[in-house]
């Protein structure tokens, strides 16, 4: 079950990292396309949908690696049982919002595909495919939320409190928190 | 219910969300829906879903995590390491000699990595062992290390800038270019303050260790030009038009990879740890961008950030009197949030009155970040002052106070470009209109 679902979260990161990869290629081909004459716009829309899809898809092994942030003041200073009711009510809050954020995003998806909405660009593109990947990231990001939550119930420590606050030593260049 | 009772609940509502832990984007979306849901008749849940698609499937946002990796590429180069022995024989013959290393060393480094926080401690792991053991004042090395760090707040390619552009509206291409020469500014003024600092202390700096000449000199840089021409290239490409953001951020990571490849420190292992260190960076600010996005449409349904505008407008206020209380206000908010929440919040909720005043919303994004910036070397929270004491071992307040004369610097900038608009509208207004 574990290893079930840390490849999972990995598996939809990787993706991440891989759309990532697919707007910097677009990117280039938009201005290589650009120098041999051809004017290709719905490159913008593509590396716009990547983009998309790369930021929810990476949601949650960005949320178990502790990198989204946070004001660490008060929930920082807490030590013990106080902390671990901090951060149940943290992951329950959490849970709650990005549940019903998934419920309407999937929602959305399923009106798109219903209505078999395409988008406007010289390539039409049907909607439900791009827009999928928002909801399938919402989806691995609530359920590592639950994930977390039942590790914290049970006494244990969340994932993302494992790893320590990242960029504080310099390791990598990540943005200020 | 008096707008007045609204506003006062909602601000409640979002310091119990903030203070509580929660993840600031979650937040965010949290006090939309309860803004949506308690206060208007529209429906949150499927406003939200559209509002976070339309917002995050944007062309706009695509040069965020380009830039985000080219950083990561750079630096994983040598680029770091050469850092001070490639500067130290060109700053060595002013006054203040390697101490301006920390200076120059975090303008170079704040272009490529866009954090002011890794900017400190990266350049600071090499020149604070190497200045003290040269016989450098520690508190002045201490105190231009936290004030330079915060350059990569402001030189481009900057990725607040980026973050202020998408929430507010405005062009990031211009942002870039306007950013430029109030980044030269502070630059000029933390070197002059150095300076002048080592005039008045003759005693306290080191002497000369010895005479290079202008071959040695580029010999040592050598594996710093290639980046700082890059840097330039990027940037360049942008100003005169050649390149949208996104193209030159793409060129960027495409030139990063030919530098990381010809320094022979381009590696599978390399590679990859770069793409997933730009995704998590990325995808935590995209992140925040979506809450914040779904804020200023929950916020627009309220009417409050409109009634505040006209309020403003009624009261007659200068815009000098809006910055005045709005520093004041940053400088407050800047003891508990990080720079991007607070220039989100801004764009939600400020924006239409700062309009209302008659500032320039170009101007504006450049005086944002000028007063992150001095948020960031502010006591209780601010994260250059956690870097620095865990490089020193000094502790917060010892690294405050060798920052206070940097901070006051910033506020000197601040009055500089109030004072002279046109350093941050002079190079966009020359710019080629693509």
């Amino acid at each position: 079950m574990r290893r079930t679902l840390n490849m999972l979260y990995q598996g939809s990161g990787l993706l991440a990292g891989f759309f990532l990869v697919w707007v910097a290629i677009l990117s280039l081909t938009q201005i290589v396309g650009r120098l041999l004459g051809y004017g290709a716009h719905s490159f913008d829309e593509f590396a716009g949908y990547g983009m998309a899809a790369s930021s929810f898809l990476g949601l949650a092994w960005t949320f178990r690696c502790n990198e989204h942030i946070r004001v660490t003041l008060a929930i920082g200073r807490a030590r013990g049982g106080l902390r671990r009711a901090f951060e149940v009510l943290c992951l329950v809050v959490a849970a709650i919002l990005i549940g019903f954020f998934c419920w309407h995003t999937m929602s959305m998806v399923w009106t798109s595909f219903e209505l078999n909405d395409v988008s406007q660009g010289l390539m039409p593109v049907k909607l439900w495919i791009p827009q999928s990947g928002l909801a399938l990231g919402l989806m691995v990001m609530l359920i590592a939320l639950i994930d977390d939550l039942l590790v914290a119930l049970r006494g244990g420590t969340p994932s993302y409190e494992s790893v320590g606050e990242p960029g504080a030593d310099g390791s990598a260049p990540a943005f200020e928190r | 219910m008096e707008l007045w009772t609204v506003s006062l609940v909602l601000l409640a509502v979002l310091i119990a969300f903030m203070l509580s832990g929660v993840w600031i984007a979650i937040a965010l979306l949290g006090v939309a829906w309860v803004a949506m849901s308690a206060f208007t008749e529209s429906p949150a849940g499927p406003l939200m879903a559209t509002t976070i698609w339309g917002s995050s499937a944007s062309w706009s946002l695509t040069p965020l995590p380009l830039f985000i990796w080219m950083g990561e590429i750079l630096f994983r180069t040598r680029v770091s390491e050469d850092m001070f022995r490639g500067l130290a024989p060109w700053v060595e013959p002013l006054p203040g000699r390697l101490m301006h290393t920390n200076v120059v060393g975090c303008g170079i480094f704040a272009a490529i990595s866009g954090s002011s926080a890794a900017t400190a401690a990266t350049i600071g792991r090499i020149t604070i062992p190497e200045l003290k053991r040269r016989g450098y004042d520690e508190q002045m090395a201490i105190g231009s290390l936290a004030g330079a760090g915060t350059l990569g707040l402001l030189i481009p390619p900057s990725i607040i800038l980026i973050v202020y552009g998408v929430a507010a509206d405005v062009s990031i291409a211009r942002l870039f270019v306007a950013g430029v020469l109030p980044g030269v500014l502070l630059i000029v003024l933390f070197s002059g303050y150095i300076a002048l600092w080592a005039l008045f202390n003759r005693d306290r700096t080191p002497r000369r260790e010895r005479v290079t000449s202008l071959a040695e000199k580029i010999h040592a840089a050598r594996f710093l030009i290639p980046t700082v021409l890059l840097i330039a290239g990027v940037i360049g490409s942008i100003y005169t038009g050649i390149a949208t953001p996104t193209e030159a951020a793409a060129l960027g990571v495409l030139g990063a990879l030919i530098v990381s490849f010809a320094g022979g420190s381009l590696s599978w292992a390399n590679f990859s740890a770069s793409v997933m260190g730009a995704m998590k960076t990325s995808c935590m600010i995209a992140f925040i961008l979506a809450g914040a996005a779904f804020l200023t449409v929950a916020m627009g349904f309220t009417g409050i950030p409109r009634a505040m505008a006209a309020w403003i407008g009624e009261q007659g206020f200068q815009a000098w009197q809006l910055i005045a209380v709005l520093t004041v206000l940053f400088m407050i908010l800047g003891c508990f949030l990080d720079g991007i929440s607070m220039v989100v919040l801004t764009a939600s909720v400020v924006l239409p009155s700062v309009k209302a005043a008659g500032i320039d919303l170009l101007w504006f994004g450049i005086y944002i970040v000028l007063v992150v910036e001095m948020a960031q070397i502010t006591p209780p929270v601010g994260f250059n002052l956690f870097v620095l004491q865990g490089l020193t071992g000094k502790d917060i307040f010892t690294v405050a106070k060798a920052a206070l004369p940097f901070f006051v610097l910033l506020i000197v900038a601040v009055l500089i470009v109030w004072i002279f608009p046109e350093i941050v509208s002079y190079l966009p207004g020359k710019m080629f209109k693509g």
